[in-house]
């Protein structure tokens, strides 16, 4: 979730680190200004303030102005400390009204943020250089603020949160074994027509309105009901080819995924010509000895028991996941509140900056990238609402039970981060810290603390797994619009693997 | 017979070939911290002056552009001083000083 950061600069924070050091009480006794304030509301999450500071406060803070000034003011004529103080407020009249002006503003709306309980998200739309003190009379200032949403929090205490079975039944066991083992197989070539669970080597063709896009010029694939490409999807492939024989062409259409990377051929439809080079079985190995130790274990039942913990493993990560998603589903689902506006504007806008950034350097056409750019706007901003109303009521539940990242804790993330990237902690600490994403990364923390903290609390009800639709698919590193078909480097061992096996 | 009687200011100053107005005459108050401390001790303010302008034309112009009462004028002719330079000896402008005494109540602000 992208937190960026909606912290208010605010004053007050250094302040009371201030107050810390000079002593308790300190902050008690510092003067309150005479300050007439005036909130309405301006928007969704929207205050607009107005602000009066009586003139004896910019007296006052023009004498305490002057006093710092008649001290070391250096003036032709005097010793440092005996200039008059009618002679500085004249020599030094602008200095000192912005000197006033930072000094009131600055306090004044200390005592505004806390006076006021406005909860500010971000600074006040305020630019200073646009105000001037007056010479005589008051001094008003106006400012419009975004302020944190103020909702009733959503009943999370009795959530209930459907935990899908973790059990693994051993017909689960046997079906990953097989699966498992399908990488220790033999292809065998048959000399009959295509049957559904075959594995076929296919000519495969992409044209769009008669012009030819993509040609993959040999496809291993497993006859399973959807094939899956890159950015494509072909339901009923094994309905289409069952029955083919080797030399046999099959045509069909499909639809190109809205993600596509070729910008005008989303959503178009294709026509794939499937001509077909061989048919093989499958044959699994026997588990002898040998295979075993090459796997690494000593006996089947030592096998079946691994991939047991591992899928024990998977369900469990899966039942976190799960649980996570449907704890924020549930949140937002009953959060109808409003959100701040510009702060909506100003996430949405970041994040398809960097959208339209990457596609830049990818190379897209000025064209393309306009393109895609409505898209990704409504996308954006759907998602970006989302996001940041997972952010405040996380922040709420976070404030509500004391939930704060320990150091301990931000210091193992880092180490993590560092180990994930293969860098030593203290750089990835610095680069962090230069780039002030630390706090970014504390953010996070106690996010997922809270939604720990939430999870926790909930109320399980134990459902069946659903069944694992992962079989169905035969997915295939190629494209129909032949960008990203590159095989990796590990498909191709895996290919040169699987046929010296049929040789 | 005594001493010949001095011309009268008046007289002075009409015999002078340049004529000053009253801003020629002061050149510019002197803010310094011994000015200050006349201006509030004594009621006497500092002012450089024109080199030509006597104490009656410098009594007359303060009178004419503070609108005040001048009680006593006192002058100083500064001599300029020796400043080495890079090129050799050179010499600062020699300037007029005048310390003027107001009536005690009248005052003239600088700042």
């Amino acid at each position: 979730m992208s937190t960026d950061a909606p912290v208010l600069d605010d004053p007050a924070t250094d302040e009371a680190f201030d107050d810390e050091a000079l002593g308790e009480g300190f902050a008690d006794d510092r003067r309150k200004m005479d300050l007439t304030v005036e909130v309405e509301d301006a928007g969704p999450c929207l205050k607009h303030v107005k602000v009066t500071v009586a003139r004896a406060e910019l007296d006052a803070a023009l004498e305490e102005a002057v006093g710092e000034y008649a001290d070391e003011a250096q003036v032709p004529g005097f010793r440092a400390g005996r200039v008059p103080v009618t002679l500085i407020k004249k020599r030094f009249k602008e200095e000192l009204a912005g000197q006033v002006k930072q000094r009131v503003l600055i306090d004044s709306l200390e005592q505004v943020s806390e006076e006021q309980d406005l909860d500010p998200i971000n600074e006040p739309d305020l630019d200073v250089s646009t105000l001037d003190l007056p010479d005589e009379g008051d001094f008003e200032y106006e400012f419009d603020v975004e302020v944190r949403p103020k909702f009733d929090m959503p009943d999370l205490s009795g959530l209930k949160i459907e935990r899908p079975d973790a059990e693994v039944t051993d017909a689960e066991v046997a079906a990953y074994r097989e699966e498992f083992l399908t990488q220790y197989g033999r292809l065998e070539p048959q000399e009959r027509a295509a049957e559904a669970g075959d594995t076929l080597k296919l000519k495969v063709t992409f044209s769009h309105d008669g012009k030819e896009l993509h040609v993959v010029p040999e496809l291993k694939a497993k006859l399973k009901p959807i094939l899956r490409l890159t950015d494509a999807e072909l339901e009923g492939f094994d309905d289409l080819l069952a029955g083919a024989n080797v030399g046999d062409v099959k045509e069909a259409t499909l639809t190109v995924s809205p993600e596509a990377e070729r910008v005008e051929l989303r959503g178009e439809e294709v026509t794939g010509k499937f001509e077909v080079l061989s048919i093989a079985v499958l044959k699994l190995p026997t588990l002898t000895k040998e295979l075993l130790d090459r796997i690494g274990v000593e006996s089947s039942d030592e096998l079946d028991e691994q991939i047991r913990g591992s899928l024990t493993r998977q369900r469990e990560y899966r039942q976190r996941q799960d649980a996570r998603e449907q704890l924020l589903s549930t949140m937002v689902e009953s959060a109808d509140w409003d959100l701040p506006e510009k702060l909506v504007r100003r996430q949405t806008e970041n994040a398809l900056r960097r959208e339209l950034l990457e596609m830049q350097q990818a190379g897209f056409t000025t064209a393309q990238i306009r393109a895609r750019e409505n898209e990704l706007k409504q996308n954006a901003v759907t998602s970006t609402r989302q996001a940041l109303k997972e952010h405040f009521i996380l922040d709420r539940v976070a404030e509500e039970n004391d939930i704060e990242p320990t150091p301990g804790e931000l210091d193992r993330e880092i180490t993590l981060m560092a180990l994930q990237q293969g860098e030593p902690v203290r750089r990835v600490r610095s680069r962090l810290a230069k780039s002030g994403m630390i706090e970014n990364l504390a953010a996070q923390l106690r996010e997922r603390k809270a939604v720990d903290f939430l999870l926790e609390n909930a109320t399980y009800v134990d459902v069946p797994a659903k069944e694992a639709a992962a079989d169905r698919v035969e997915a295939v590193k190629q494209s129909v619009c032949g960008i990203g078909s590159v095989a990796s480097a590990a498909d191709e061992d895996e290919d040169a693997g699987s046929s010296a096996e049929e040789e | 017979m005594g001493r010949p009687r001095p011309p009268k200011p008046e007289q002075f100053a009409a015999d002078r070939a340049i004529e000053l107005d009253p801003y020629s005459v002061i050149l510019r108050p002197l803010v310094t911290e011994k000015g200050t401390h006349l201006s509030e001790r004594h009621n006497a303010y500092t002012f450089e002056v024109h080199p030509q302008a006597g104490k009656y034309d410098i009594r007359n112009a303060v009178q004419t552009i503070w609108n005040v009462r001048v009680d006593k004028v006192r002058t100083q002719n500064r001599a300029g001083k020796t400043k080495r330079t890079r090129s050799g000896l050179g010499r600062t402008r020699a300037w007029k000083k005048a310390i003027v005494k107001l009536h005690a109540e009248d005052q003239i602000s600088f700042f």
